[in-house]
């Protein structure tokens, strides 16, 4: 019983502390690349790559379409 | 029962993280002051930049920086100038980078937050602006976009 316990929190403690480091080195690529499209409107005022942001607003229209 | 227990512990330890990983993903800050003044002058610096990149006389590299597609053909007297506005920009988007890892808690994004620009960027520049590839050979890009 007791060695089963011991098992049992260790595998807990593990699967936890992996949960840490991987919020440490976890690169948001997403967020990432939202920021860089916004400091590439500000700075360079460039278009939007072709279709990119038309897709987007499609699935804002649709998301919202879905909410009551 | 303590089987079943300890099937389920091992079933949360490997779900947990995936959980935690799907949480860690706020949007990114690039309003500090710092940064909006190194945006500014960017911004500010651009204006002389623009016709430069639109005329063929600067391009951009393969890692994002301005450079001189054919230093022969820039005229003696404006080579001081352009010099300047290729090192003032350099300097400035390494501060960007550095100041945006540091805003959001992680120095250690520097470069992973610059590559991320460069490819946002790549995607982006318009036609008829030279792009310099990791060979070092000049293309100018066409209308349509990135190929």
């Amino acid at each position: 019983m007791r060695k089963e316990i011991i098992w049992l929190l260790t595998l807990v403690s593990a699967g936890l502390l992996s949960a840490c480091v991987t919020i440490n080195i976890y690169f948001p690529a997403a967020a990432a690349e939202k920021m860089a499209d916004k400091l590439i409107d500000d700075i360079w005022q460039l278009d939007e790559p072709a279709g990119h942001r038309k897709d987007q607003k499609n699935q804002k229209d649709k998301e919202s379409e879905m909410t009551p | 029962m303590k089987k079943f227990l300890l099937l389920f512990a091992v079933l949360f330890s490997l779900v947990a993280p995936a959980g935690a990983q799907e949480e860690a993903a706020p949007d990114l800050r690039i309003d500090t002051p710092a940064a909006k003044e190194i945006r500014a002058s960017l911004k500010a610096r651009f204006a002389q930049i623009k016709p430069l990149l639109e005329n063929g006389t600067l391009g951009v590299t393969a890692d994002g920086k301005l450079a001189v597609r054919d230093p022969a053909s820039v005229p003696l007297a404006e080579r001081q100038n352009i010099t300047r506005l290729i090192s003032g920009d350099a300097s400035d988007k390494a501060a960007l980078y550095r100041e945006i890892a540091r805003a959001n808690g992680h120095p250690e994004w520097e470069q992973q937050i610059a590559d991320t620009i460069h490819e946002r960027m790549n995607k982006r520049i318009p036609a008829g602006w030279w792009i310099q590839d990791a060979n070092g050979k000049w293309t100018r890009r066409q209308e349509g976009g990135a190929p």
